[in-house]
């Protein structure tokens, strides 16, 4: 009797823990960053930051040996190249420092070419991923910076991804490698636009609809195209910040869409700092991209395309014009 | 200090450490599952009513952390732990080798009731062959942290209850 009454209780129990955990994931899933279940997160992570920064200056080292202990073959790849790279680097220049070095690729990274402009506010990279489901990073930037969900990320070369969740002191970065991430984009020199997201397999592609006529499209994209955020009506993030470069172009069986494969501009391992632009829907674009965008539709190129009957892929070849 | 108040702390390091300290020891490309070993622990040691118990509110402040919803990671490692205890007096009581077994079936079932609860729940990027080696990698992690972790519990809670 006495154990057909604790089983009872033990059932229940699992079966309140069960509809509260439904009631949590639907709330976070429905409010996101915005509702208490966000705002807990919020919190927690808040609290949290100090012990996290002080792990990381604690344990580095042992990261670093951990690092090494499982990824002993690039490390002594990476070695022997960075090795090389330094013996060349003394022989051109002797009298360099690498405490310049390191201001100006700084300040290339502040100051980089025509999306620039775009107001933003630089972090460092504190921390990587808490789980296994997710490709996410932490920064030091949040909500007291004017950080906000949905911003853009930009590390040296382009688009690292987008804030994903903010509190006051740092922000959660949901990387551009991330199965669930996507976003407007468009080629910087022909105003096709499309949708950028990673495949299962990990791979960035951007699929631009065809409507049936893919000869009409594909001509106009070519591996080594750079492929930038459209900043299409809806999109979160502002038009012309770099995606990547096209390294191949397909077509679907049914003509219906181009898809094209993109080298990301994100170099996850060497990630020390990142920008956010600080730019929300509705804010004006800065007027050095809207100039970019338009001498791309101004001189757009001419291509020879080669399909293979039966065959998804195209080989293309470029030329430009003029301008680009 | 009664012996439920003494999990407090052990919950609130556990969840300290696996933010702060596991992201930087990856082991195969993954974390591992340390409140869900630590779950196992307590319900080998206290029942399943305790294990589920401690791995809900370990699981839960774990989410607050994640990307995924909240409450995945609460509710499969409750399960988890729970049908660790329910099974426990199967054995004679010495856990010895068995925790790399429990640590890693525990990481195996834990893995696989998130993927399931998270694709019910929305989150589609789960349901691709990479999430299998990601489940099965961290359930080797969890396997090899349990000795230590049923180490632990045995040390700060040394005269376990009856539950049965």
């Amino acid at each position: 009797m006495a154990d057909s009454v604790r089983g009872r209780r033990r059932r229940y129990i699992l079966v309140v823990m069960a509809l509260t955990a439904l009631t949590l994931a639907t709330l976070s899933q429905r409010d996101g960053d915005s509702g208490p279940i966000g705002a807990a997160g919020g919190v927690a992570h808040r609290v949290v930051q100090p012990v996290t920064d002080a792990a990381d200056s604690a344990f580095g080292p042992l990261h670093d040996w951990w690092h090494g202990f499982w990824h002993h073959g690039d490390v002594v790849s990476q070695n022997r190249k960075l090795r090389e790279e330094l013996q060349q680097a003394l022989a051109e220049n002797s009298g360099k420092t690498d405490a310049i070095e390191k201001l100006r690729e700084l300040d290339a990274f502040f100051n980089q070419t025509y999306w620039s402009d775009y107001k933003s506010t630089g972090a460092s990279v504190v921390g990587d991923s808490p789980g296994n489901n997710e490709t996410t990073v932490t920064i030091n930037r949040g909500s007291e910076s004017g950080v906000r969900v949905g911003m853009a990320v930009v590390g040296v070369g382009g688009l690292i991804g987008t804030i994903l969740q903010t509190w006051h002191g740092g922000s959660k970065v949901l990387l551009i490698n991330d199965p669930s991430f996507g976003v407007g984009a468009r080629t910087l020199l022909d105003d096709r636009f499309g949708t950028a997201a990673t495949d299962d397999e990990g791979v960035l592609r951007v699929t631009f609809p065809a409507n049936g006529q893919p000869k009409h499209l594909s001509p106009k994209i070519a591996n080594g195209d750079e492929i930038v955020t459209c900043g299409c009506y809806g999109s979160l993030l502002p038009p012309g910040i770099p995606i990547g470069q096209v390294t191949n172009v397909s077509v679907a069986f049914d003509a219906s869409s181009v898809r094209v494969a993109v080298a990301p501009t994100l170099d996850l391992p060497s990630l020390q700092y990142v920008k956010v632009i600080l730019w929300k829907p509705g804010d004006p674009t800065q007027a050095s991209v809207t100039e970019k965008l338009a001498e791309g539709a101004a001189h757009p190129t001419t291509t020879t395309t080669t399909t293979i009957p039966g065959a998804s892929t195209t080989t293309s070849t470029t030329t430009k014009t003029a301008g680009g | 200090m009664p012996r439920a108040l003494r999990l407090v702390p052990l919950g609130i390091a556990v969840v300290l450490t696996q933010v702060s300290l596991f992201p930087q020891l990856r082991m195969l490309g993954v974390v591992p599952d340390l409140g869900l070993v630590a779950a196992l622990a307590v319900a080998w040691f206290d029942g399943p009513e305790a294990g589920a118990w401690f791995g809900f509110a370990v699981g839960l402040g774990f989410d607050l952390f994640l990307a995924t919803p909240v409450g995945l990671s609460a509710i499969s490692y409750a399960l988890v732990a729970y049908a660790l205890g329910t099974i426990r007096p199967m054995f004679d009581g010495r856990v010895g080798w068995l925790t790399l077994g429990f640590g890693f079936a525990g990481g195996l079932a834990g893995g696989i009731l998130f993927a399931i609860f998270a694709i019910l729940t929305g989150t589609d990027q789960l349901q691709q062959l990479h999430t299998v080696a990601v489940v099965v990698n961290s359930a080797l992690y969890d396997a090899l942290l349990a000795p230590l972790m049923f180490g632990l519990l045995a040390l700060i809670t040394p005269s376990p209850t009856r539950f049965n």
